[in-house]
C-alpha cells in the first residue's frame, strides 16, 4: 500500500501523529479507464481508507453505487454515459486517478489500520462532469442552476459527517459544490477545480459519511445528479504503531466547545492521563482525568484548535477543543 | 346530448344522424360533445389538441407548439382517456396514451368527446373520458378541397381532400403537410433578454386513404337494408426537434414518430339488427435521439385488433347490444428484455329500456388479459325528460386502466405484479338544449332573410365524483439505482362542469356565445414518500379552475370568432406553482363562391394579448402569432 506524505497536509495537521494519504494512483489505471466494482470486490482500498462499492450484476441494467476509481478525462460529454469523469479531467495536482461516488442515499468511507478511530485531516473535492454540466446546462428534469431567470438561489451541497462505532457526529462539514445563493449573480459558481476540504473538526471517526442535497428537488427527490469526486484523503495515524489497539469509544465529552476560559471533561473510566496538544503537536497542558467531571482551565491558552488526547489502557482517544 | 357548437349553419350545425347513436357507445346518462365535419373543416389546419382546447375547454397538457400534447379529462392522468379511431383503440400499449399533437383535424369527419368513465364499453383507459374519432362518408359526391395557410415562425400548412366515385365505390384521399421553424421569441421576465426558441422545428406528413363500398345504398342515404364496407389506410410521419426547456442551455434532441394504420369495417343494417365487424392492424414507432447525451432509442409496437358486435331492436322501447373484441399487441424497445406480447379478449353487452320519459341503460364488460381476468366493469345510465326543456341524467360506472407495457416490462424496474388502476365514478347532471329546438337559426330561417330571432339559450350542469385505487406511480426501488412502478395511492376526483350557450339574430347579424367553467379537485388520498405527496394534495398539472368562452359573429360573408381561455394555477412535480393565465385567439374570415367553387380566406391571430404563460414548467409558449390562409372547395353537381 503506497503511502504519501504531502507537505501541505503536514503543515496544517496535527504533528503528534503520522499521516497517510490515499491518492488512488496505486491502482495504476490507464487513461480513460475506471473501476466500477464489476469484479465484485465490494470496494477499493488505498492508504488507510476503504471505499465501499456495491455492484448489482442485473443482466439488463447492471448498476453500481458507492465508489468507483476513475482515470477518465471527458469534461464535455453531458449525461449519465459520462458518469465517472471529474470536471477537472484529472486527479488533484495533475495526477491521473481519483475516486467518483454515486450517492444512493449516502456514501461512506471506512478508515482502516492506523487511521481507524483517528481524525481525518481533509481531502480534495470537485464536481463530476455529469453533475457539473447538468447544473450548468440543465439535464432532463435537472434544472440549469439559477433557473430561467438566473436568479434562483440554487445550491448543491456536500455534507460530511464522522461516524464512530455506528454513532454519527453531531458536527458536520458543509461544502458547496455549487452556490447560486448570492443575490449578486456574478458570485454564483459551480466548483470546477479540486478544492481542499478540512475535515479535522469532525474529530475521531472510523467512517466518513457523505450526503448530497440540492435546491433542485422535486417530488421524486433530488433532480441534480448525485455524484462528486474526491482525491488525496489524508488520515492521521494516531501516533502509535499500527498494532496498538485503538479504542476511541471512551465516552469523553468536552463542553462548552468552543470555549474561552474553561472546559468540563466528562470521563467515565478509571483515572487516566490526558494531554492537550496544539495544532503543531506541541504539548500545552497535562492533566489526570478522574471518573466524573474534570475541570480544565484554558484561561492562559491562546485561541486556536487543540486536541485533547487521553491515554487509556484500551487505547488512545482524541477530541478536538477549540479555544476562542 | 348537445353539441355546444356553432353558429347556425355558417360554421356547423349538429349533424342529424341517420341512425340513432349506437348503444355500443354507451352515452345514456353522460355528458358528451360532438364536432361534425363542418366544424372540423373550419379548423382543418389544427391538430386534435388545439381543437379540444378551443372548443371544449378541456385541459391540454401541451409541451409547446408541435411538441407532445395529452389531455387530462376530469382530473385524470394522460392515460385516463381512451381514444378510438372508428371504434378501434389508438393508445400506445407502451405508454398507455396518445399524443394528440399528431392527430390532424383534417383527417377526421367527426369527433365525439364523452366525459366520464366508460370502461364498460371501451375497456382500459376509459376513466376520465373517451374521445371517439370517426371517418364517415356523408354523401356520394365528387369534390376536391385544398386548404393552405402560412403563419408566424415559418408555419406552412397544407391539406388536400379529394372524393371520387366509381359505381358503388367511393374513394376519399386526404393528404396533409405541416411544418414550422417554431423559433418564436420569448422573455422570462421583462428585465431579461429576449430568447429565440431553438431546436424546435417540426415537419408532419400524412395520408389517409378511404374506400367505401355501398352495394345497396340508395341515393337518399344509408339506411335499413344497406351494407357498407369501408377500408382505410392511414400513414403518417412526424420529424420534430425537441426544444430545450428554459432551465436548459440547449437541446440536441429529436424525435421521429411514424404510424401505419389499416382497417376494414363492415356494417349491415337489417330490419331489427345492426351488424358491425371491424379489424385493424397498427404499427407505430418512436425514434428518440439525443447526440449530446448519446441516446438513440427506437421503440415500436404492432397491434392487431378485431371486433364484432350486434345491436338488436327488441321492441320500440328495448334495445340490446353485444359483442366480442380481441387485441394482440407486440412491442419492442431495447429496455424490454424479451419483447412482450399481450392478448386481450373482451365480451361486452348493453341493454336499454325506455319507460315513458325514462331511459335506462345497463352495460357490462368482461376482459381477459393474457390469463388474467379483469374484474367485471358495469355501468348504469339513467335519463329522464322533465319537460321539453330539461333532461336529467346520471350514471354510475366501474372503470379501469391496465398497467402499460412500460409499467410491466421496462428494464430495470418493470413490475409484473401491478394491478390495474380501478374504481367507481358517479355523475349527475341537467341538460337544457337551446330553445326553441326548431326554427330560429336553423337553415330554414335563412329564407326568412332579415328577421330577428329572440334570444335562444341552453346549457348544462354536471357534478361528478370518482375514486380510483391502485393509482400507479414510479418510485425509487428500495436500495436500487433505478425506479419501479407501484400501486401506491388512491385518487379522489370530483368537480362541477357548467356550460351556457346563447344565440341571437339581429337582421343579417347572427351571434352565438358559448361558455364553460370547470371546477375540478383531484387529490391523492394516501400520502407517499417518493414521489413526495401529501394526503389531500391536488395532482400535478390539474387546474382547479378552468373557464373558456367562444364568441361567433356572422354578417353576410364575413365571420368573426373569438376564443378566450382561463386556466387556473397548477402545481408542477417540482412543487412549484405555475401562475394562472388568460389566452385568446381571434379569427376573421371572408367566404366567396363562384359557380362550383367555394372559397374562404381567413386571418387568425393566436395569443392575441401576447400572454407570457407556461402550461408545463420551464416550457415557454409563443406570444402573439398570425396565420393567413385560403380554403378552396370544388364540388361537382350531383349527376
Amino acid at each position: 500500500m503506497k503511502q504519501t506524505f504531502t507537505l501541505l497536509a503536514v503543515a496544517i495537521s496535527f504533528l503528534a501523529f503520522g499521516q497517510t494519504t490515499a491518492s488512488f494512483e496505486s491502482f495504476n489505471l490507464p487513461v480513460d479507464s475506471f473501476l466500477n466494482g464489476i469484479d465484485g470486490s465490494g470496494g477499493f482500498a488505498d492508504g488507510n481508507v476503504f471505499l465501499p462499492n456495491e455492484y448489482v450484476a442485473d443482466p439488463m441494467f447492471p448498476f453500481w453505487s458507492g465508489w468507483s476509481i476513475s482515470a477518465t478525462t471527458d469534461v464535455t460529454t453531458s449525461g449519465f454515459s459520462n458518469e465517472f469523469s471529474a470536471i477537472t479531467g484529472q486527479g488533484f495536482n495533475g495526477s491521473s486517478t481519483y475516486a467518483t461516488t454515486f450517492v444512493l442515499d449516502e456514501s461512506r468511507i471506512k478508515l482502516e489500520g492506523a487511521a481507524a478511530g483517528g481524525t481525518v485531516e481533509g481531502m480534495y473535492v470537485t464536481n463530476s462532469t455529469y453533475a457539473y454540466l447538468a447544473m450548468k446546462n440543465g439535464y432532463f428534469i435537472a434544472k440549469r442552476f439559477g433557473g430561467p431567470t438566473r436568479d434562483d438561489p440554487d445550491y448543491f451541497l456536500l455534507t460530511i459527517k464522522a461516524s464512530l462505532n455506528g454513532e454519527l457526529s453531531a458536527d458536520s462539514v458543509n461544502f458547496y459544490l455549487a452556490d447560486y445563493r448570492d443575490a449578486d449573480n456574478s458570485n454564483d459558481y459551480i466548483v470546477d477545480e479540486w478544492s481542499y476540504v478540512d475535515l479535522s473538526s469532525l474529530g475521531n471517526a472510523d467512517e466518513l459519511v457523505f450526503l448530497l442535497s440540492s435546491s433542485d428537488v422535486g417530488q421524486f427527490g433530488m433532480n441534480t445528479p448525485a455524484y462528486f469526486c474526491i482525491d488525496e484523503i489524508t488520515t492521521t495515524d494516531n501516533g502509535v504503531s499500527s498494532n496498538s489497539k485503538v479504542n476511541t469509544n471512551l465516552g469523553i465529552k468536552i463542553f462548552p466547545n468552543p470555549t474561552s476560559d474553561f472546559a468540563q471533561i466528562e470521563w467515565n473510566h478509571e483515572a487516566a492521563p490526558a494531554q492537550l496538544f496544539d495544532i503543531n503537536g506541541k504539548s500545552i497542558q497535562s492533566k489526570m482525568l478522574i471518573r466524573g467531571m474534570n475541570h480544565l482551565s484554558v484561561n492562559d491558552v491562546p485561541a486556536g484548535v487543540y486536541f485533547l488526547q487521553v491515554n487509556h489502557e484500551s487505547g488512545l482517544a482524541t477530541r478536538k477543543l477549540i479555544i476562542e | 346530448m348537445i353539441a355546444f357548437s356553432q353558429l347556425a349553419d355558417s360554421i356547423a350545425l349538429p349533424v342529424v344522424e341517420v341512425e340513432a347513436p349506437a348503444l355500443r357507445s354507451n352515452l345514456t346518462g353522460t355528458r358528451n360533445e360532438q364536432w361534425d365535419s363542418k366544424k372540423l373543416n373550419a379548423l382543418s389546419g389544427n391538430n386534435l389538441s388545439e381543437l379540444l382546447q378551443q372548443e371544449s375547454g378541456v385541459f391540454i397538457k401541451s409541451y409547446g407548439i408541435g411538441s407532445s400534447a395529452t389531455v387530462a379529462l376530469r382530473g385524470g392522468s394522460a392515460g385516463h382517456t381512451a381514444v378510438l379511431w372508428n371504434g378501434l383503440p389508438l393508445q400506445s400499449p407502451m405508454l398507455g396514451l396518445l399524443d394528440f399533437s399528431l392527430m390532424p383535424v383534417s383527417f377526421l369527419d367527426k369527433v365525439d368527446l364523452q366525459y366520464g368513465g366508460n370502461s364498460s364499453a371501451w375497456g382500459s383507459g376509459a376513466i376520465g373520458g373517451v374521445i371517439a374519432l370517426d371517418n364517415k362518408l356523408k354523401e356520394k359526391t365528387t369534390s376536391v378541397e385544398i386548404n393552405s395557410s402560412a403563419g408566424s415562425f415559418g408555419l406552412l400548412n397544407n391539406q388536400l381532400k379529394a372524393q371520387y366515385n366509381f359505381g358503388k365505390w367511393t374513394g376519399i384521399t386526404r393528404l396533409f403537410q405541416k411544418s414550422a421553424d417554431n423559433n418564436f421569441p420569448y422573455q422570462i421576465r421583462e428585465d431579461l433578454p429576449i430568447i429565440n426558441q431553438s431546436n424546435a422545428q417540426f415537419e408532419q406528413q400524412g395520408i389517409l386513404q378511404e374506400l367505401y363500398y355501398l352495394p345497396t345504398a340508395s341515393r337518399t342515404g344509408f339506411g335499413k337494408g344497406n351494407q357498407e364496407l369501408s377500408i382505410r389506410f392511414w400513414g403518417q410521419k412526424t420529424d420534430r426537434q425537441i426544444p430545450p426547456t428554459s432551465a436548459q442551455t440547449r437541446s440536441l434532441a429529436s424525435q421521429k414518430d411514424e404510424s401505419l394504420r389499416g382497417s376494414i369495417h363492415w356494417k349491415s343494417i337489417q330490419d331489427k339488427w345492426i351488424w358491425n365487424a371491424k379489424s385493424g392492424l397498427f404499427r407505430e414507432s418512436i425514434h428518440y435521439q439525443d447526440t449530446e447525451y448519446r441516446i438513440d432509442a427506437l421503440s415500436y409496437f404492432w397491434s392487431a385488433l378485431g371486433e364484432a358486435n350486434a345491436e338488436y331492436f327488441i321492441s320500440e322501447n328495448q334495445q340490446l347490444s353485444f359483442g366480442v373484441s380481441h387485441i394482440w399487441t407486440f412491442a419492442d424497445i431495447e429496455n424490454y428484455g424479451t419483447p412482450p406480447q399481450q392478448n386481450r379478449t373482451a365480451l361486452f353487452g348493453a341493454f336499454q329500456q325506455r319507460l315513458k320519459d325514462w331511459t335506462f341503460q345497463l352495460n357490462s364488460r368482461y376482459e381477459l388479459v393474457d390469463e388474467q381476468l379483469i374484474p367485471t366493469a358495469p355501468s348504469l345510465g339513467i335519463e329522464k325528460k322533465i319537460n321539453r326543456r330539461f333532461l336529467l341524467r346520471g350514471k354510475v360506472s366501474n372503470n379501469y386502466r391496465l398497467p402499460t407495457f412500460n409499467d410491466l416490462y421496462w428494464n430495470p424496474g418493470g413490475n409484473l405484479d401491478l394491478l390495474p388502476e380501478s374504481g367507481w365514478s358517479q355523475e349527475i347532471g341537467v341538460e337544457i338544449p337551446p330553445n326553441p329546438l326548431k326554427g330560429g337559426l336553423a337553415p330554414e330561417s335563412k329564407a326568412a332573410g332579415k328577421v330577428s330571432s329572440p334570444w335562444r339559450s341552453g346549457g348544462g350542469l354536471t357534478l361528478f365524483n370518482r375514486n380510483i385505487k391502485n393509482w400507479i406511480y414510479w418510485t425509487p426501488a428500495d436500495g436500487k439505482a433505478f425506479w419501479t412502478p407501484r400501486n401506491l395511492t388512491k385518487v379522489w376526483s370530483r368537480g362541477i362542469e357548467v356550460r351556457v350557450n346563447l344565440q341571437k339574430q339581429i337582421g343579417e347579424l347572427k351571434g352565438e356565445i358559448s361558455a364553460g367553467y370547470d371546477w375540478v379537485l383531484s387529490t391523492n388520498q394516501i400520502a407517499v414518500d417518493r414521489p413526495d405527496i401529501e394526503k389531500g394534495e391536488q395532482l400535478w398539472y390539474v387546474p382547479k379552475h378552468q373557464f373558456f368562452s367562444n364568441l361567433n359573429l356572422k354578417w353576410r360573408n364575413i365571420e368573426f370568432a373569438y376564443f378566450h381561455n382561463y386556466t387556473g394555477q397548477v402545481r408542477s412535480p417540482n412543487d412549484n406553482l405555475l401562475e394562472d393565465y388568460h389566452i385568446s385567439n381571434a379569427n376573421l374570415s371572408y367566404a366567396f363562391h363562384w359557380k362550383q367553387l367555394q372559397s374562404r380566406l381567413f386571418f387568425a391571430t393566436n395569443n392575441l394579448w401576447n400572454t407570457n404563460y407556461n402550461i408545463i414548467e420551464y416550457r415557454p409558449m409563443p406570444g402573439k402569432n398570425y396565420e393567413l390562409g385560403l380554403r378552396l372547395k370544388f364540388k361537382k353537381n350531383k349527376s
